[in-house]
């Protein structure tokens, strides 16, 4: 029962939120830093690759509070990069600083995979464009990938609401990356709404919506 | 590889040396022109880029293995060991490395993103206007602005703490303790930064991580 609506229905012009006084450079990373040794085994083992959708860290633990003390947790020791295996907070989780330009994690440290959204709206900030455009620019670099362009909210209304909202909001981010020269058979937009396994974090404060009323850009391997 | 050292830091002489930016820190290496590598342009204003090829990998923005509660996009700092991270999902994180400044270490606990802002203005704070009264009241942003090309303000509770993440004008400082502000990055990390987090975003500032256990909003 999504709806797809016109995606000219969306302006991109719009003055973005006052509130959010935000951008970003687009063309901010030279692929050329980050040429370390070409790395032989593929990047990014660190996210599940494309099809497990972002979400895996699931709702757990009862809706967080705002302040509160954290719940004592183990320490884990600091240990500066250690044993690549070793699970061990700040060991590598993909290929460190020799990112292959083109992979996945290169896509991930590099360029950006969401961009946010105001409550209730399916249009791109400043700072959003900002990050398409970076996305836009990469995926043309690299025309192997496709990408799956994955819309989430929730936002006030009904699921079915914000199943429509969240295709709102994948589509919008479609349409502006074939503005920018991405060709329309690389991209597909889905929408998630409000599923309750996609949820960041549920609670009515912005610290929880500000990460649920998201776009995913999940790069699809090659079919 | 990366032997950085943090040379420069000659305790006292550090402030006067400081050129034209304000909020410095550790005085200018010798050879500063090499921690540059030609200009970017960004949001109107240009800026110097960073030669990461003579940075300390360690410093340099990257996906590390994170365990921890924290929910994801919650912004993790350990002022120690001078890391930032962005809570990934999968057990993972993006860690930049940052700079500290003195005021940087004056405030610990949970916070969260009420505002941001590009290119931002300066004020320096009434101590540095005592020490260095030659400063200007406000700068506007700009390549100049110690605070770089972004800033993230930390509330609570509604309330500013003060606390910002920011950019910096002087490379050298990432990894090192400096003699103001706040937490400073590359000018290519805040950036960076600045897209991935939303208003609303969790912060949560640590002496160290290992201090993740008693993480409220303890009293220095």
């Amino acid at each position: 029962m999504t709806m797809i609506r016109p995606a000219a229905t969306f302006t991109f012009t719009g003055v973005a939120l006052a509130l959010m006084l935000g951008g970003c450079a687009a063309e901010r990373f030279s692929f050329a830093r980050l040429t370390g040794k070409p790395q032989a085994a593929p990047a990014a083992q660190a996210e599940a690759p494309a099809p497990a959708p972002a979400m895996a860290q699931p709702v757990a633990a009862a809706p967080a509070q705002l302040a509160p003390a954290q719940p004592a947790v183990a320490p884990a020791a600091w240990a500066p990069a250690t044993a690549p295996s070793g699970r061990v907070t700040d060991a590598p989780a993909g290929a460190g600083v020799n990112v292959q330009p083109g992979s996945n994690e290169d896509f991930i440290v590099n360029v950006g995979r969401r961009v946010f959204f105001t409550e209730g709206s399916a249009q791109l900030t400043k700072i959003a464009r900002d990050t398409l455009d970076g996305q836009a620019a990469w995926l043309k670099r690299f025309p192997k990938w496709s990408a799956k362009i994955q819309g989430f909210a929730d936002d006030p209304g009904t699921d079915a609401s914000n199943r429509t909202l969240g295709q709102q909001r994948a589509e919008v981010v479609m349409v502006y990356l074939v503005s920018k020269g991405v060709a329309a058979s690389r991209l597909r937009a889905k929408s998630y709404g409000r599923e309750q396994q996609r949820i960041v974090r549920a609670c009515p404060d912005a610290s929880c919506t500000a990460q649920n009323r998201r776009v995913i850009t999940n790069l699809e391997a090659p079919r | 590889m990366g032997e950085i050292s943090r040379r420069g830091v000659v305790g006292g002489i550090a402030a006067a040396v400081l050129a034209g930016a304000a909020g410095p820190v550790l005085a200018a290496p010798r050879d500063r022109e090499r921690y540059f590598a030609g200009m970017a342009s960004d949001h109107g204003q240009n800026y110097r880029r960073t030669n990461f090829n003579v940075i300390d990998p360690r410093w340099r923005r990257q996906l590390v293995q994170y365990y921890s509660d924290e929910p994801q996009g919650t912004v993790v700092v350990d002022t120690r060991h001078h890391f930032l991270y962005v809570i990934f999902e999968n057990r993972t994180a993006l860690r930049y490395g940052v700079g500290v400044g003195k005021e940087g270490f004056q405030w610990f606990g949970r916070a969260q993103v009420d505002r941001k802002a590009i290119w931002p203005p300066w004020s320096p704070p009434a101590d540095m206007l005592k020490r260095r009264p030659n400063l200007p009241r406000y700068m506007a942003g700009g390549p100049d602005n110690p605070l770089g090309p972004r800033a993230l303000y930390l509330y609570r509770d509604g309330q500013d703490t003060g606390y910002r993440l920011h950019g910096t004008t002087e490379p050298w400082s990432i990894g090192a303790d400096a003699s103001s502000g706040c937490i400073r990055m590359f000018p290519e990390d805040v950036i960076d930064l600045y897209q991935r987090c939303p208003q609303g975003t969790r912060v949560l500032v640590l002496r160290h991580i290992a201090a993740r256990a008693a993480a409220g909003n303890e009293p220095r």
